[in-house]
């Protein structure tokens, strides 16, 4: 019986420290005037989150409704099941017509990594994901000669993007932006924070960003977990910028976490270097799609393509054990 | 006289003021966050639907533990107000109820008499009961409980129907949130949809399978599927439609496959079993496709739902995925073609007793270069033939047709004694032929409105239903409540019905409990022989308008505010009276008491000048069809003695009946019948007998 496993996609989450108890209630800080507020949501089937330092309640409300304005445009632009999701009509369709302009900007992206990672980070895997999905539900898996039908119309060579129309050259392809747009949308979050005036801030949309410094002047900072213990962790890091993970045990077909999410393209099987990476970049977008692209990559090619982007890592192998970029900081107790 | 009893009206609705209501209005985040105060973190509303997560922290990470919202936001139900009652809503991810609050109601039985706390007390049954599970409403001393599959919450006595309003909304608003959150019960209420029989198997062939609609099949000719590109772009574009126009496009079969006497014909019985089982509960649906236009094709994905092939049921889309099922198929004569096997995604997606449609979706492509293309939906009725189904148990229906089952046995009761009413007073003749008879009669029917109609089925119909049904006329509610109180719903029937042809008095005279309580208090001071207060024709008249002046107050008051208008209906005792049988606070009971204490001296007082109900129905039945009650020429002049002993006043001097204050108690009826009292046929009698002549004769 294969086993099934769903859990949180990050790895990293905020650590509270010294906003412990903060829940919802605003608490002091050491900064004149400033409170920390927090708001909780749900998106990207999962739960995201704000942390603000603002003057007041008034203005934390307003950077609380633009942060999550941003995180539901990109979650209902990249859903796979809503039918009003752009993403969701042009699985459909096969094409479609005025994309969003943060649709197209992900799969530039998307594009590039193809490239970069010679065709191992492809977002038209979908068709195999749902496949691997319904037969591990049922207790069986698709036979090697399935699998080859279905890579036939895995190639995301075959996505043509123009600012006016994307479509499929194939029909029955699909794709998933499950590997970019929690990224996009810590990004926009950024952005809307800052145009309403919010200096300091951590936001979690499933990738991890942050702004500024924690009230007490320290860098903000996450918790690493282990990807083998659900409640286990190797400590804490400072955060500049935003942290994506990548990990096998996020949603699994098999109980060693062999069968997973994250599916090689050229082989039709999940990548068996690493049970986690998480990547710190400048930018969600970035630290998002390198995290699954050097997820698919063995350890040299993903060493040179983090580096080549300006990107800090922490890999965790099959093995557990754990090794870092040199810029990646220092993970220790919180 | 009537300026005093204006006066004392006024004085009653600001008696009336001081009963306090609860308030209706959309919760704020700052609202809800009082009502779920930190460890628990109010979450950012749902941008889709009214609905908040409630999250928990648990270590470092949030765990979210509900979602809350407002049923009247998801299921406004209007209760016997007219107004929807509003209850705040904690349901777990798993669709456990963890807390239900009453935010506002405006339910008569509840607003005051029982008071709210008996309906606190039937919400707080909801903590722990399920989603998935089938909750229905028990006796009101029920042990509750249920098992796994079904639970029972106790109901409120003298409360049935409310409480199973507030049962529907509770479910009503759960399931749509769990349809679109939870992940389950999509599409439809899980306990009310049918299920296919087991049983059901006989051994047959393709041919036999379609023939008895087991499997059922669609055609679309090459022909008839150029009408829908008619005049668009894309017309002409199919050159296999001039060639072979009677070919078939589309060429679809559908069938349940889950339902033994498709699958176990289709499949071994091995294979049919590993099926059932695979299925876990869920529906499949077998569909072939031998016509050039097929549901699969190039872009059908294995395990995807099919992009051409889409399901509906209700109006909603029903959820269809492929199967990915390759185990052969057994069944030799059966079309070769592309073949799927479908599931529905949800346990309960689709309802097979219910018709549903499928649509393949045919494009047409104008153009080589990033083609402009059209595309037209062909769409199939789909139905399971009956007797494949089982429809779902009635003790687990839900809602009024529950109401109604359960109270089968009052509903004939009452069908009956209508019947019998009704037969009365259209063979009135023979009824009253004789005075002492019809007196036991009439006592015995009233006395089965009291008690039976009133105490027991509690079907006293009161001015609340009209405020009711002044509010869904406005559109601020529906009609649907009345069928939640099957009693009322037929007298309500009857009554109008019969308005038309007897007029008011039919309800007032014979089935209104109270008008049946205040008769016999009536009965009790004749009895005594207590001194009766006869009124005059000019005070009579004025008094008799205030009624009025009462209804116009109860239904201005519902154009104003709900509040003021449940307030105003107090000014019907039958709440107090009737449906609580006087355990209510003293005002109440003091009000209603003393009605009744003024109808030992005032024969009907309430009745005959308050009752805001009865202005009503005395309006309408002013569209009374025939004046049934016989006169004769003498009745007025010279003969007064029906109108000296009506006790309603309800006779001109003329002898006229005035049918909207009549209230059928049928003395007059008697009286002309009765070769004893009435005295022109007294008169006639004696000129006819040759003794009685002569005798006047020697006068």
């Amino acid at each position: 019986m294969t086993r099934l496993g769903v859990t949180r996609r990050g790895a990293l989450h905020l650590a509270l420290g010294a906003l412990a108890g903060a829940a919802g209630a605003p608490s002091k800080t050491t900064r004149a005037q400033a409170q920390v507020f927090r708001r909780v949501g749900i998106a990207f089937g999962t739960t995201v989150s704000i942390t603000l330092e603002a003057a007041d309640k008034q203005m934390a409300d307003a950077a609380f409704a633009a942060g999550f304005t941003e995180i539901r445009a990109i979650d209902r632009l990249a859903s796979l099941t809503r039918p009003d999701s752009e993403v969701f009509r042009l699985n459909r369709e096969g094409f479609l017509d005025r994309p969003d302009s943060a649709l197209v900007e992900m799969l530039h992206i998307a594009e590039a990594m193809h490239v970069a990672t010679a065709g191992a980070f492809d977002i038209t895997i979908q068709p195999l994901w749902l496949a691997f999905d319904a037969a591990a539900r049922r207790g069986t898996w698709p036979s090697e000669a399935e699998i080859q039908a279905l890579r036939e119309r895995i190639d995301q060579g075959l996505l043509q993007v123009a600012p006016d129309r994307i479509a499929f050259a194939k029909p029955g392809m699909m794709i998933t932006l499950n590997s970019l747009a929690r990224g996009l949308a810590a990004d926009r979050v950024a952005a809307a924070l800052a145009r309403t005036g919010i200096v300091n801030a951590f936001f979690d949309t499933d990738v991890l960003g942050a702004i500024g410094k924690r009230p007490d002047g320290a860098h903000w900072r996450a918790l690493t977990h282990n990807p083998r213990l659900p409640e286990g962790s190797f400590g804490v890091a400072d955060v500049t910028g935003c942290l994506a993970t990548s990990g096998d045990y996020q949603y699994f077909w098999s109980a060693d976490y062999s069968r997973n999410h994250i599916i090689d393209p050229r082989r039709g099987v999940s990548p068996s270097h690493f049970s986690s990476v998480s990547v710190l970049a400048k930018t969600g977008l970035t630290a998002d799609a390198l995290s699954t692209a050097a997820f698919l990559l063995d350890p040299d090619q993903a060493a040179r393509i983090l580096k080549s982007h300006g990107a800090e890592a922490l890999f965790v192998d099959k093995a557990g054990s754990v090794t870092r970029t040199a810029g990646f900081p220092a993970v220790g107790p919180g | 006289m009537a300026r005093i009893w204006t006066g004392l009206a006024a004085a009653f609705v600001l008696a009336c003021a001081w009963i306090s209501v609860g308030c209706a209005g959309e919760l704020q985040r700052s609202d809800l966050e009082r009502f779920f105060p930190p460890p628990c973190i109010l979450g950012e509303k749902d941008d889709v639907l009214p609905i908040w997560p409630i999250f928990k922290q648990n270590g470092t990470a949030d765990e979210l533990v509900a979602y809350v919202f407002e049923s009247v936001d998801l299921a406004p139900i209007p209760g016997f107000s007219g107004t929807p009652l509003d209850l705040l809503v904690a349901l777990a991810p798993e669709g456990d109820f963890l807390d239900v609050k009453v935010l506002s109601h405006h339910e008569p039985v509840f607003v005051d008499g029982l008071g709210p706390e008996p309906l606190f007390d039937f919400v707080r049954q909801y903590a722990g009961k399920s989603l998935k599970q089938s909750i229905r409403v028990g006796p009101p001393q029920g042990g509750g409980g249920g098992d796994g599959a079904a639970a029972v919450v106790n109901g409120v006595a003298k409360a049935t129907a409310s409480v199973r309003i507030v049962n529907e909304s509770l479910l009503a608003a759960g399931l749509a949130v769990a349809r679109a959150k939870l992940g389950f019960a999509e599409g439809r209420d899980p306990s009310r949809a049918a299920t296919l029989r087991a049983d059901v198997f006989e051994r047959l062939d393709w041919a036999s399978l379609a023939a008895r609609g087991y499997v059922r099949h669609y055609v679309v000719t090459n022909e008839e599927s150029e009408a829908p590109f008619a005049g668009t772009n894309a017309e002409g574009l199919d050159p296999e439609v001039r060639a072979r126009p009677s070919d078939p496009f589309i060429d679809l079969w559908v069938g349940a496959l889950d339902a033994p006497v498709v699958g176990r014909n289709l499949l071994d019985d091995a294979t049919f079993a590993r099926l059932i089982s695979d299925l876990d509960g869920r529906h499949a649906l077998i569909v072939i496709s031998t016509g050039r236009l097929s549901f699969a094709g190039d872009d059908f994905v294995a395990g995807a739902t099919p992009a051409r092939l889409a399901m509906r049921q209700g109006g909603a889309p029903v959820e269809i995925r492929d199967f990915a099922w390759r185990k052969p198929f057994i069944l030799t004569d059966m079309p070769q073609g592309d073949v799927s096997v479908l599931t529905i995604k949800a346990l309960a997606g689709w309802d097979p007793a219910s018709p549903a449609d499928f649509s393949i979706r045919a494009t047409r492509e104008k153009g080589q270069i990033l083609p402009e293309r059209i595309s037209h939906d062909f769409v199939f009725p789909f139905s399971v033939p009956l007797d494949l189904l089982a429809l779902a148990r009635p003790e687990s229906a839900k809602g009024f047709r529950a109401v109604w089952l359960e109270r089968k046995a009052d509903i004939v009761i009452l069908t009956a004694s209508l019947s019998v009413l009704s037969l009365s007073l259209a063979l009135q003749k023979i009824v009253t032929s004789s005075s002492f008879r019809f007196a036991i009669f009439r006592r015995a029917f009233l006395a089965f409105t009291l008690v039976f109609i009133g105490w027991y089925a509690q079907a006293q119909l009161s001015v609340v239903t009209l405020i009711g049904l002044a509010r869904a006329a406005r559109g601020a509610a529906g009609f649907a409540f009345l069928l939640y109180d099957p009693p009322s719903l037929l007298l309500w029937t009857f009554t109008l019905v019969t308005m038309l042809i007897w007029g008011r008095g039919t309800f007032c005279g014979w089935l209104c409990p109270f008008g049946a309580l205040q008769e016999f208090v009536g009965d009790f001071a004749r009895g005594l022989r207590l001194p009766q207060w006869r009124i005059s024709t000019a005070i009579e008249t004025r008094l008799r308008g205030l009624k009025y002046v009462a209804l116009a107050l109860v239904l201005g008051a519902t154009l104003a505010s709900s509040a003021l208008a449940d307030q105003l209906a107090e000014i019907e005792p039958f709440k107090t009276a009737i449906t609580l049988t006087f355990v209510r606070s003293l005002p109440f009971v003091l009000y209603a008491v003393g009605l009744l204490a003024v109808g030992l001296f005032i024969y009907k007082f309430f009745c005959r000048y308050l009752c805001p109900l009865g202005a009503a129905f005395a309006l309408v039945g002013l569209a009374r069809r025939w004046d049934w009650i016989a006169r004769r020429v003498e009745c007025g002049d010279p003969c007064q003695l029906c109108r000296a002993k009506c006790r309603y006043n309800a006779i001109e001097p003329s002898g006229s009946i005035i049918y909207h204050e009549c209230f059928q108690c049928m003395d007059c009826v008697v009286i002309h019948n009765d070769r004893r009292q009435c005295v022109p046929l007294i008169r006639a009698d004696r000129r006819l007998s040759p003794l009685r002549q002569r005798k006047a004769a020697a006068l």
